[in-house]
């Protein structure tokens, strides 16, 4: 039948004339639904015209949309985080305006208006209702409203409104525990229900704001508004239809004194803390620093200052407890011994003998013990495990790696510690860190997985990078010996969710080998002695003892970290000197939980270019705890 | 059928040009008439927005010149292309399916850069109706049971992730128009008797069973608008008053009243016709109605007289779903049909639908020979 596209077969003939037949049914059948539907514009523009006519005089209705108050978050205790708050803003209706340019450049010679403001709202007009307001200057002082009063008469289209805006009781302290809000981008209008938020100017930007936007937001309402022929509401009384649904309130885990500790202990340094309830994986403080206020963000109009705060040099906006990556360093210890005593590479009696230098059999290159000095190598003598970890041995922790394969240690660790994983579970932003593997550095490096790599893997430096919150939760499962929790932010709300959420899972520990149960406890026992292991003498105390051991009113287990900057990422700035040394110095780390029997809280400390973690980051760490342990009887005192 | 007369203006610059390019000339009249009107309501629309505007008259440009392009590739490349778009199309909508954006509760659009979002569906106005054709072109007639079943299966995958999108209005029109090609390609009487029995049974199963909420929701208030005066019953409302108070000749070029205070949601979309018969009354709607007809009628002509059966089948089948377009979206916008949200062909403003269309018409040109 090919030629069938060329020539023509003798079936074509009676193919071609039912085809015309049939083309000829289609054309009448079309014209037919022409006349019908000719006829029901005739029935509405001719025969009804006049009713229509009416109805479209008395179209005076205009239905309004409201926004709904946003839901409130709270903390654990039921004090208000962020609730909402009214200002007095400049709006512009864009229907009623005359000439754009001309009404702003009148506003400008009353108001201080920024200079790509004008732009920006020819943008922002772009497919919302014209008879919307749009906000144009928010939270006018009294002397701006006083200006816009006196001349009102000259800017037409220009109306002062009230606004509800966010407002976060605790500004920087909170923000990056809670996230804010943002306005609605023009990017935005594509992904939202845009009836649910015609009248609504803010969207979740980070943290809880945005995982729970769709119940944070509520639902909209409306109004109806007269209005005469030229669009105009008349003096009459809006009638509502429907008011509107307010979203839902939120409790979180976070303990506000326990946050305003964090955030007090940590100061003006650069670096993050989190700590989590191990009972419940509730994320009870959630510090980055330096931080930003969410508040000036929202209100302000200047965008010269908002901009500085995202060009800052140590990016506040930058959430660091939930988003930066350090190596763990020698918190790391506890979890590379966990791994040797399950997968029985050593046992608690093995000892090693730390002179301060490892070599790989074959290699000249040497590693070193982190307490070596110009006149000693360091090491710590005879070293078993639990010396090992309170002493922080790195000759121990490097000969114990040196025996284990990394696939078989990041399995253990992705698995039974969360690293390498998102495991958050209300967080969009939280990252996942780098747990090395040897596919990975395949993939990465195209390059094979040495056995140095591994070595250096066992004091937590190399290719390995955590978030503070995988520290924490790194923390936290210690904590419970071994039972794993899912991080989360969310204890309750006061209504049904939009979002789906799934209850956590109980603690339940994977006891795997027989043995596991003992060797979590005496893990938690050698991590005690960090803190508590004092009075001994030279190199025989736990290395946090000094620091915050010495007269401490619970049982607290620690490790501490020093992490090796290595690169520098500020490279191709300008420096000085003394900066650039700040900013290479070593990365202070410490997680701890307490108290030592049934753990209530679990925290990881990191000071960025701090020093060393004991010193440095294990202060922190016991202040954070005592905001949580000791406050009930700062109270009682008080009474 | 009497053919329309050959337009004795030959001699005509423009027209001599056109024939050159391969393009018929009463084809191009229609559709320029139609473009213009358009564009003249939407320019009192859109006014305050010149961006919107300039963006329009820029896909028309592009779509003018994606018309004569297709016009001058040959029969055989397309026959030979369209199993590779027909397996493109399908990947696409899967595709969408998946990894899509949302909008408005259904999985539609695809966002890639350096393109305009479009819905993959846009390209099944083309692309259906010539896999239909290549797989009928040289199959006999009457149809064969197991060509029949051949097609079913052609335009089900398509169809059924539209469905599942969800996106009724497409599924319908498409599905309509597929259907259409298949009849012209020789379908028995007896079995499309038998299917509109079955085709019966088969809706009161879909009305119980396959319908999602949202669906029939949208049926009843087209129903019974006043179920629901705010929500989809609002645009039904406000149209009918569009177009009833423009009465026989309008209120005047942007001077209606319902699309400028905005009473009239998406007046430069999906409810195109009602600003057309709010400002310039029944004689524009019924004028731009005409000049579709006459563009179907046309083009149905050009398609009889197709050289070829792929041609004939292919040309006929895209008009058909062109003039489907057409007729849904106006007897939407005037109550006769619910609110399925398919835009008028040519007229409305709506991204990458203009360009598939006109390129739709330039296959259509190329299919009738030279």
């Amino acid at each position: 039948m090919n030629e069938s596209i060329d020539g023509r077969t003798n079936s074509e003939g009676s193919e071609l004339r039912s085809f015309g037949d049939r083309v000829l049914i289609l054309v009448v059948l079309g014209f037919l639904m022409l006349i019908i539907v000719l006829g029901r514009l005739v029935y509405l523009q001719i025969y009804n015209h006049e009713a229509y006519q009416t109805q479209s005089l008395n179209n005076r209705i205009q239905i309004q949309s409201i926004a709904p108050p946003r839901g409130l978050i709270f903390d654990t205790n039921g004090e208000i985080l962020a609730d909402n708050r009214q200002i007095l803003s400049l709006a512009l209706v864009p229907e009623r305006i005359d000439g754009v340019d001309a009404l702003f450049a009148k506003l400008s010679e009353l108001i201080e208006l920024a200079p790509g403001e004008l732009q920006a709202f020819k943008e922002r007009i772009r497919g919302r209702p014209k008879h919307d307001p749009i906000i144009l200057k928010r939270d006018l002082t009294d002397k701006e409203q006083a200006q816009l009063a006196v001349n009102r008469h000259e800017l037409d289209g220009a109306v002062v409104t009230y606004e509800t805006i966010r407002h976060y009781l605790y500004g920087e302290k909170f923000v990056h525990a809670i996230g804010t809000v943002r306005r609605i981008a023009k990017e935005d209008l594509d992904s939202i229900d845009r009836v649910n938020y015609r009248a609504t100017q803010f969207i979740g930007g980070t943290g809880v704001e945005r995982f729970y936007e769709s119940s944070l937001h509520g639902t909209v309402g409306s109004r109806s508004v007269e209005v005469d022929a030229s669009g105009r509401p008349t003096r009459e009384q809006p009638e509502d239809l429907t008011p509107p649904k307010r979203g839902a309130s939120l409790t979180l885990y976070i303990d506000s004194k326990v946050q305003l500790a964090a955030d007090a202990a940590l100061g003006d340094r650069r670096g993050a803390i989190v700590a989590i309830d191990p009972q419940t994986g509730g994320i009870l403080a959630l510090v980055s620093k330096p931080t930003y206020d969410p508040n000036q963000m929202l209100s302000g109009t200047n965008s010269e200052e908002i901009r500085q705060i995202y060009d800052h040099r140590d990016k506040p906006v930058f959430n660091r407890a939930v988003q930066g990556n350090y190596a763990p360093g020698s918190t790391f210890k506890p979890v590379v011994g966990l791994m040797a005593l399950s997968e029985k590479i050593t046992d608690w009696n093995e000892v090693i003998v730390d002179e301060g230098n490892f070599n790989l059999p074959g290699s000249e290159q040497v590693y070193r013990s982190w307490n070596r000095t110009s006149t000693s190598a360091g090491g710590h003598g005879r070293v078993d495990m639990h010396r090992g970890i309170y002493r922080s041995s790195n000759v121990y922790f490097y000969t114990i790696a040196s025996r284990m394969s990394v696939d078989g240690l990041a399995d253990f660790v992705s698995q039974r510690f969360g690293l390498g994983r998102r495991t958050i579970y209300d967080l969009y932003e939280a990252g996942t860190g780098v747990l090395p593997t040897r596919e990975w550095k395949l993939n990465t490096y195209n390059e094979r997985w040495y056995p140095g790599d591994s070595v250096i893997l066992g004091i937590g430096q190399g290719y390995i990078n955590v978030t503070p919150l995988q520290l924490a939760t790194m923390a936290t499962v210690l904590a419970n010996r071994g039972a794993w929790v899912q991080p989360r932010m969310l204890k309750r709300s006061d209504q049904r969710l939009v979002e789906v959420v799934e209850e956590p899972e109980p603690r339940h520990a994977v006891l795997e080998p027989a043995d596991m149960a003992e060797h979590w406890e005496r893990m938690a026992l050698a991590m005690s002695a960090v803190v508590h292991r004092g009075n001994r003498g030279l190199d025989q105390n736990g290395t946090a003892w000094a620091y915050i051991g010495i007269n401490i009113p619970y049982t607290m287990a620690g490790k501490s970290g020093t992490a090796q900057v290595i690169e520098s990422a500020r490279e191709g700035e300008e420096l000085d000197d003394e900066e650039r040394d700040e900013y290479e110095r070593n990365h202070a780390l410490f997680i701890a939980f307490a108290p030592f029997k049934d753990p209530e809280i679990a925290v990881a400390v990191v000071v960025e270019n701090g020093g060393g973690g004991s010193k440095e980051a294990a202060p922190v760490a016991r202040a954070v705890i005592d905001a949580k342990l000791l406050s009930s009887t700062v109270v009682a005192q008080n009474d | 059928m009497t053919e329309l007369p050959q337009p004795d203006v030959r001699n005509t610059r423009l027209v001599t040009w056109l024939y050159n390019a391969h393009v018929d000339p009463w084809l191009v009249l229609g559709i320029v008439l139609v473009l213009g009107l358009g564009l003249t309501v939407m320019s009192g629309t859109l006014g305050h927005v010149p961006s919107m505007l300039f963006r329009h008259v820029l896909l028309i440009f592009i779509g003018v010149a994606a018309l004569f392009v297709m016009a001058q590739i040959p029969e055989h490349t397309y026959v030979g292309l369209t199993p590779v778009a027909y397996v493109g199309t399908v990947g696409l909508l899967v595709y969408v399916l998946y990894f899509g954006d949302e909008a408005k509760g259904a999985m539609r659009w695809i966002d890639w850069p350096l393109l305009p979002r479009f819905q993959p569906s846009e390209i099944l106005k083309v692309a259906m109706p010539l896999s239909l054709a290549w797989y009928l072109h040289d199959k006999p007639t009457p149809l064969r049971f197991r060509d029949l079943i051949v097609c079913l299966i052609i335009i089900g995958i398509p169809v059924g992730c539209v469905f599942a999108q969800p996106d009724f209005g497409t599924t319908v029109l498409v599905l309509t128009a597929c259907l259409c090609v298949v009849f012209l390609a020789g379908l028995q009487w007896r079995w499309i008797v038998a299917a509109t029995v079955l085709g019966v049974i088969g809706f009161v199963v879909a009305w119980r069973v396959l319908l999602t909420e949202y669906q029939i929701q949208r049926i009843m208030t087209f129903l019974d608008p006043d179920r629901n005066p705010l929500g989809a019953g609002w645009n039904i409302i406000q149209s009918k008053i569009a177009l009833g108070s423009g009465g026989a000749t309008g209120k005047g070029l942007g001077e209606g009243t319902q699309s400028q205070l905005s009473f009239l949601p998406e007046g430069h979309t999906d409810f195109m016709l009602a600003v057309v018969g709010e400002e310039i009354g029944f004689v524009g709607t019924a004028t731009l109605l005409t000049l579709f007809f006459f563009i179907f009628a046309r083009g149905m002509i050009m398609s009889r007289n197709c050289p070829t059966r792929f041609g004939r089948l292919a040309s006929a089948g895209f008009l058909m779903m062109f003039f489907g377009y057409m007729l849904t979206n106006v007897m939407m916008v005037s109550g006769l049909l619910p609110v399925v949200g398919v835009p008028l062909p040519l007229v409305s403003y709506g991204g990458t639908s203009i360009i598939t269309i006109l390129a739709g018409f330039g296959v259509v040109t190329a299919l009738r020979g030279r």
